[in-house]
């Protein structure tokens, strides 16, 4: 019983070993998989600036939190021209309350103007109102212009 | 008439009075509607009365809001220009909202800017100014307005831009002192009007501007303080740029930012909190370093998300 209760530790030994080694690599693996840093399992989490003054700003950068976006609208002629309205970026739908800027133009013109909106916006609704009916567009944003054509 | 007579009358008069009103008591239809603002031009501007901003007013037709219709926008000075302070951004606080109100024929009618005093965190006596685009050759009459007293005329001071003076000194007021609205206190700022009416038939098109709501040292009028990227007005002391902190480049447009490209001043497009007193602007909002060093990319919320123990509420 002796000798097999020596047999049985030695065999436990070597298991617990065993396992005492596979947990190392995992836990090694975990930390060179994780976090925002490729390359090395010793990198380490930058720490937040806890201060304005200690933030690193891109030389480029101006805190801009608004813009302004030229809008442009080229419509066909129509019957009595059109309304056209500018909402907040984001608005699913004409909403009378989130309306930014409102124009009329004459039938066959087009509408030229800008809004101020909140910076980063990648879209902008506007709505057009011709010959009784609501048209629902939602307009691309580049270079801080939307153009509508219809 | 008995009574029995006259209560009967009177349920017919009823009865007939709601369906004059809602047409499915009696099954008739009611053509054409009561009321349809679609079809409807009441003052025969011909912008009907659905998209018409003012529909009894026929010189009025739309109004262009900023920042939106449903908030009142920021503006947050540090006062120590061209030094940096604290970084609280609560040395002076402005709730805006700016309506520009144009005819139903494209042409400015007036703009108002309405400017409260949120906080005024510091004891430099500081001056409170707006400068528009040169408004010389279109400006009919300008007002302003203080705590809703009567509007009295108000000449701009013109130069390359048009200014107009709120206040020389906002803590001369009553109600605001130094500290005021940067605690926990409740405090309610003084509000500023400002009324430009246009004269007659300035095109949209052809003339428009933004606002620019600054300070300035009321013991030293040139000593002005803009948001970052604005240039400063005519009267400010342009010997004061390239001074102590900041590293302004006039030439390139690129002004009110120091050597580390940090403001003092930013304008925020909705109701904001700003940080308590001696509260750093990164530690009141937590993301506004990621936004700040990713260019712009990320946090692009982070003025929504106020660590709440840091700012007022």
């Amino acid at each position: 019983m002796i000798a097999r209760s020596l047999r049985n530790r030695g065999r436990w030994t070597s298991w617990a070993a065993a396992c005492l080694i596979a947990s190392a690599c995992i836990g090694c693996a975990n930390s060179s998989s994780s976090g925002s840093n490729a390359g090395g399992s010793n990198d380490v989490e930058p720490k937040s600036p806890e201060k304005l003054s200690e933030v690193a700003v891109p030389s480029s950068f101006t805190f801009e939190t608004t813009e302004t976006v030229d809008i442009e609208v080229v419509t066909a002629g129509r019957h009595d021209g059109f309304i056209v309205i500018v909402l907040e970026p984001g608005t699913p739908d004409y909403d009378p309350h989130r309306a930014l800027k409102k124009a009329k133009g004459e039938a066959g013109s087009s509408f030229s103007g800008s809004v101020r909106i909140e910076a980063g916006a990648s879209s902008v609704p506007v709505v057009l109102f011709e010959n009784g009916a609501l048209e629902f567009h939602e307009v691309t944003i580049i270079d801080r212009r939307a153009e509508l054509s219809r | 008439m008995g009574t029995r007579h006259l209560f009967t009358l009177f349920v017919l008069l009823v009865i007939g009075g709601l369906a004059a009103v809602d047409p499915r008591l009696t099954g008739q239809t009611v053509s054409p509607p009561l009321f349809d603002a679609f079809a409807y031009d009441t003052d025969g501007d011909g912008v009907v009365d659905e998209f018409d901003d003012h529909p009894s007013d026929g010189s009025r037709a739309f109004d262009t809001v900023e920042p939106t219709r449903g908030e009142r926008g920021r503006v947050a000075f540090e006062a120590d220009w061209p030094l940096r302070g604290d970084d609280d951004f609560n040395d002076a606080v402005f709730a805006y909202r700016f309506v520009k109100t144009a005819s139903a024929d494209g042409h400015w009618v007036e703009w108002e800017a309405t400017i409260d005093v949120v906080a005024t965190g510091t004891t430099t006596p500081l001056g409170v100014a707006i400068s528009f685009p040169r408004l010389a050759s279109v400006l009919g009459r300008a007002t302003v307005s203080r705590d809703f007293c009567s509007a009295v005329p108000v000449e701009p001071e013109d130069g390359t831009r048009s200014v107009f003076v709120l206040t020389d000194n906002m803590l001369d007021t009553a109600g605001a002192f130094p500290g005021a609205g940067t605690e926990g206190e409740s405090f309610v700022g003084e509000r500023f009007v400002l009324t430009v009416q246009f004269q007659r038939g300035i095109p949209i098109a052809k003339f428009d501007g933004a606002l620019d709501l600054f300070v300035f040292y009321t013991d030293e009028p040139s000593r002005e303080i803009h948001r970052p990227g604005v240039e400063p007005t005519d009267f400010a002391d342009l010997g004061l740029f390239g001074t102590f902190d900041d590293a302004s480049d006039l030439r390139a447009g690129r002004t009110y930012l120091s050597d580390a490209g940090l403001p003092w001043a930013i304008e925020l497009p909705h109701e904001w909190q700003h940080p308590k007193e001696g509260a750093d602007l990164a530690v009141a909002y937590p993301e506004l370093v990621d936004w700040i060093e990713s260019g712009g990319d990320v946090n692009r919320t982070w003025s929504r998300a106020p660590n709440v123990e840091e700012v007022r509420p």
